[in-house]
């Protein structure tokens, strides 16, 4: 795989008395309970971080997110619900998102990002984040990386009666696998954004290059000096 | 080239729950050759027999799609139907309809009176007055209950039925509808001789609703008296029962789209797992009033290449089975999984580009060069600008690798682009 577009989608709802499903999406309304009482949001305390993919509350992985040794992932897409909820990412030991003062902060509201669009309060994507993430969030090879999410306020389990009541969090982003990883190393080096196009572009000049040295008409800073 | 679509629709039509119908949730299943929603023959229950009456022609695709040698295809974009939460209507409706009509005949002699057509409109599987031979093949064959050799097809080409008693047409009306779930016990008839002098058939036929949203059924017989009488409609006036019943209906799928090509999974789970794909809420289909930002698109495209098969896959994760157990043990038949509502959809859109547009397709993938429509015009348009050489060089190449650059450096400088895409 060259470079693909991935989604980790999270939702705060779990089989009831489960609180968590540990091997992704769990298959809803499926007991003996009286049907519309077989799924619940396990309760949140308010200002306290889940991870999305591993705090033990809804859809979670069996481990931490991380990049193999041929990889590197391009975050450009946050969302969450709902609005009085945040985002954080952290790769390895940092937080992407803090306070002007560099200090913690729960990172970006669902007031700027909703999940979905449309959605039940007729919330959109700000215009500040309407074009992505920009610059994007770059998880370097063999690093760790993960979300938060943290809710405004505390609540206790509940049965949801509509898709709106269910917390959700929302990653998109590039992976970078193989032979496009060392494209995005030499675009790193000449501080180029790692955007797609420019991917296109580099890929595109590597290849008129060495048709340049097959056909000899290379010379030294062609197309640098015109 | 063209820029193709595939639709799969799941919207249950049969009367009553059909188990083998419904997909297990959290089971991935393909969108064009499995035996769900449009992708699939229905099995219709409800009328004696489990035989699927949709035949296998009318499955849409009978094998996974292969690229072939002279082929390329370039995967744009898909979506689904959104929603999470396994959260059920519940409507309520009149268990059955009763639909009451008059035929008549003329009292001179043996009173016999002749239908020359049927039609019935409501909820509909192809049965009307243009399959009239269907129902003759069906009244014609003696396995069936309501067999009756009385009833003749006569006039040019068999245009009518000539109906002799109330039998007959309790016989006839059975094979006509038996299709919607009407049996002979569904069908009264009373007869009375008016001061005309005409015999007047009042006829009542039970039809069971299996959905909320399922239309009224109308019938409309087309009928003479006698062969001397004008022809004349009689349409059927409906009249609700009292008995009702609860559809369950309107249940998001939960659903996720994955992309599979030969026997790899394009989406996969941070910790490089294989994930269930994209959810309908991500990409949603169809994209409705209030939807600004797609979450999700598939940028880049996806190229399959000649000699991969590819693969839509679907799953969802409600448990509409679960659903249905919960109604049979708590309900009986107070309530149902309704028919007729659309449970979920996905839509794919791809490139297909054939024969030389195939090959232009690899050229551009050696020179780096994305795949779309105007960029295989392009190739096309620097072809014929180069009459006469030998496209085989690297200097021929080269030159179109420049070409390139120049054009794409001059749209950066047209548009003034800012930040990359």
């Amino acid at each position: 795989m060259a470079i693909t577009r991935q989604a980790y989608e999270w939702r705060g709802v779990a089989p009831q008395g489960q609180q968590v499903n540990k091997t992704g999406h769990p298959v809803l309304g499926k007991n003996d309970l009286a049907y519309t009482n077989t799924f619940e949001v396990p309760a949140f305390r308010a200002g306290m971080p889940v991870d999305i993919m591993w705090g033990g509350k809804g859809n979670n992985l069996r481990t931490s997110a991380n990049t193999k040794a041929t990889q590197l992932i391009i975050i450009d897409g946050l969302a969450c619900w709902p609005p009085e909820s945040n985002l954080n990412v952290y790769v390895n030991d940092h937080y992407v998102f803090e306070a002007p003062d560099y200090s913690a902060q729960n990172g970006l509201s669902g007031n700027m990002v909703p999940f979905p669009e449309p959605n039940a309060r007729n919330i959109f994507t700000h215009e500040a984040f309407r074009d992505k993430l920009h610059p994007p969030i770059i998880v370097e090879p063999l690093s760790t990386w993960g979300v938060f999410w943290s809710p405004d306020y505390s609540n206790a389990a509940f049965v949801p009666t509509s898709d709106d009541q269910v917390p959700r969090a929302f990653v998109r982003y590039f992976l970078v696998d193989g032979p496009d990883l060392l494209i995005a190393q030499q675009l790193q080096k000449l501080h180029l954004p790692l955007s797609l196009r420019n991917f296109v572009k580099y890929r595109q000049d590597v290849l008129r290059w060495h048709n340049m040295g097959d056909s000899h008409v290379f010379k030294v800073n062609d197309e640098v000096d015109s | 080239m063209r820029q193709l679509l595939y639709n799969w629709i799941f919207q249950p039509v049969t009367f009553g729950f059909t188990s083998q119908n419904w997909p297990l949730a959290g089971v991935p299943f393909s969108i064009f050759t499995s035996s769900y929603g449009s992708s699939g023959k229905q099995e219709e229950i409800g009328f004696g027999s489990n035989i699927p009456t949709n035949p296998w022609e009318s499955k849409q695709i009978s094998s996974l799609p292969i690229v072939s040698a002279d082929q390329f295809v370039v995967i744009n974009n898909f979506g689904s139907t959104p929603g999470l939460l396994p959260i059920p209507d519940v409507l309520t409706a009149n268990r059955e309809w009763v639909a009451t009509f008059e035929l008549s005949a003329r009292v001179t002699g043996f009173p016999k009176l002749y239908i020359w057509n049927l039609n019935y409109s409501g909820y509909s599987s192809g049965i009307t007055s243009d399959s009239k031979q269907a129902t003759i093949a069906r009244l014609e064959n003696p396995a069936n209950s309501y067999f009756n050799a009385n009833i003749t097809q006569t006039g040019v080409d068999g245009s009518y039925w000539e109906i002799g008693s109330a039998d007959d047409i309790e016989d006839l009306y059975s094979a006509w509808l038996e299709p919607f779930g009407v049996v002979p016990a569904d069908i009264t008839i009373t007869s009375t001789v008016t001061s005309a002098n005409y015999l007047v058939y009042t006829i009542s036929i039970t039809f069971t609703r299996y959905g909320f949203t399922q239309p009224d059924p109308i019938i409309t017989t087309f009928f003479s008296p006698s062969l001397s009488d004008r022809r004349r409609d009689s349409v059927s006036t409906l009249v609700d029962s009292l008995a009702t019943i609860q559809f369950y209906e309107n249940v998001k799928p939960n659903g996720f789209v994955q992309l599979m090509v030969n026997d790899t999974k394009y989406f996969q789970e941070p910790i490089h797992t294989q994930a269930l794909g994209i959810s309908g809420d991500a990409a949603p289909f169809p994209q409705t009033v209030g939807f600004k930002v797609p979450q999700w698109s598939l940028q880049p495209n996806y190229y399959v290449l000649p000699g991969q098969s590819w693969d839509i896959q679907y799953t969802t994760m409600n448990d509409i089975h679960a659903l249905n157990s919960w109604i049979e043990d708590n309900l009986g038949n107070a309530g149902a999984v309704g028919a007729f509502w659309k449970y979920a959809e996905v839509f794919c859109s791809y490139y297909l580009y054939e024969g030389a547009n195939a090959m232009i397709c690899h050229q551009l993938l050696k020179l780096g060069i994305t795949i779309n429509p105007d960029t295989v015009d392009w190739y096309k348009r620097q072809i014929l600008s180069m009459e006469g050489l030998d496209p085989n060089t690297y200097e021929v190449y080269l030159d179109l690798q420049r070409k390139w650059k120049e054009k794409q450096n001059r749209l950066d400088d047209h548009y003034s682009r800012g930040r990359h895409k």
